[in-house]
């Protein structure tokens, strides 16, 4: 599964993201400037993938890209935990929420999108 | 539909297919046409099949039988459930549940001789789009006004409520030809579609209301009911 929650502190806006296990993460999608995001490791290991290229990221880390790019991420550790802050904010959309939005889980395999398989050296 | 009496011995006929002849060749009157107060009103149109009456708007109507017609098919959909908002957000977000469409029945009657008679009906309301729940649409129906039929209903299709897609509109009943169910719209994460409308003979009933994609973004309204007179 993959537990989630929205952070917000002050003017800093973001989403926690917890991987239970290898094959957990996030569906393949892509972000316009409300939405857009970094990435911060900080427990574990993740990948992002993109159509022509895949970056491995670790606890600790923080990465910028460019979120209109399609990308998904998949985590390559269990209990991996990463927070994505969003580089404008919390959307004026997310302020009205119910609550089943701002803190839960879902299983990526529900999605119904293009999805990108795991390779091996991830197990 | 317009129609043209004329008074035989103190009783009033309809005329059915008036003619007039043109130097020794009878040709069928297509129209006729009076003008009142500088306006010109049409008074008489004769029948030419098919002739298609179509009701889309929820509510009552009464439908009147056109002289000149021998057969009608009455075909009538239920209305379509509403579809949900999204689900989830930032990198999460996904299609949330779709509506279901609604029943569907046919009948056929011989309406010779019948002009004028009337079936009466109503024309079942969309569900409204909803944030984690939609309504369902309701049922559309055609009985019997001064011309007797068996009553066709049609129920309307299920609201969705997130996670789960509305349910199939219930077969329609009393048609004499054709009686179905709708189809069942799609749980969250699928394609966000409504379930497709029932095709019937000359027209498609209304699908369900599409979801929306992300937790901020709305489902789609239902389409109303509808109902098909096709006369020949």
């Amino acid at each position: 599964m993959t537990h989630f929650e929205h952070y917000i502190s002050g003017a800093v806006f973001g989403i926690k993201y917890i991987f239970d296990t290898v094959y957990d993460g996030l569906p393949r999608h892509s972000h316009d400037t409300t939405t857009a995001h970094n990435i911060i490791v900080l427990r574990g290991e993740v990948r992002v993938l993109f159509d022509d290229h895949t970056v491995n990221l670790h606890a600790g880390d923080v990465y910028d890209f460019d979120g209109a790019r399609a990308h998904s991420i998949l985590a390559v550790s269990s209990n991996t935990c990463i927070l994505n802050l969003f580089l404008n904010g919390q959307p004026v959309e997310y302020r009205t929420l119910p609550a089943q939005e701002l803190k839960g889980e879902f299983d990526v395999r529900d999605f119904n999108r293009e999805m990108v398989t795991p390779t091996e050296e991830m197990t | 539909m317009p129609s043209w009496n004329v008074n035989v011995a103190g009783v009033w006929k309809t005329l059915v297919s008036p003619a007039v002849n043109v130097a020794g060749t009878w040709h069928n009157i297509l129209q006729g046409w009076v003008n009142v107060s500088g306006t010109w009103q049409l008074f008489f149109a004769a029948f030419t099949p098919p002739v298609v009456h179509t009701y889309n708007t929820a509510g009552g109507f009464t439908e009147v039988i056109p002289f000149g017609a021998s057969n009608v098919v009455i075909e009538a959909w239920g209305a379509a459930g509403g579809g949900c908002q999204g689900v989830g957000t930032g990198c999460a977000q996904d299609n949330g549940a779709s509506g279901g469409s609604g029943g569907y029945g046919r009948s056929t009657y011989s309406v010779g001789g019948q002009g004028g008679q009337t079936i009466v009906g109503t024309i079942g309301t969309g569900g409204a789009n909803g944030g984690t729940t939609a309504d369902s649409g309701t049922r559309s129906s055609v009985s019997s006004g001064t011309f007797a039929i068996t009553t066709i209903s049609a129920p309307g299709g299920g609201g969705a409520a997130n996670p789960t897609g509305g349910g199939a509109g219930g077969s329609g009943t009393g048609g004499n030809q054709a009686n179905a169910a709708g189809n069942a719209g799609q749980n969250s994460h699928g394609t966000g579609v409504g379930g497709a409308g029932v095709v019937g003979v000359h027209g498609t009933g209304a699908g369900g209301g599409n979801a929306g994609f992300g937790a901020t973004h709305p489902g789609i309204s239902g389409g109303p009911g509808l109902v098909i007179f096709y006369y020949t």
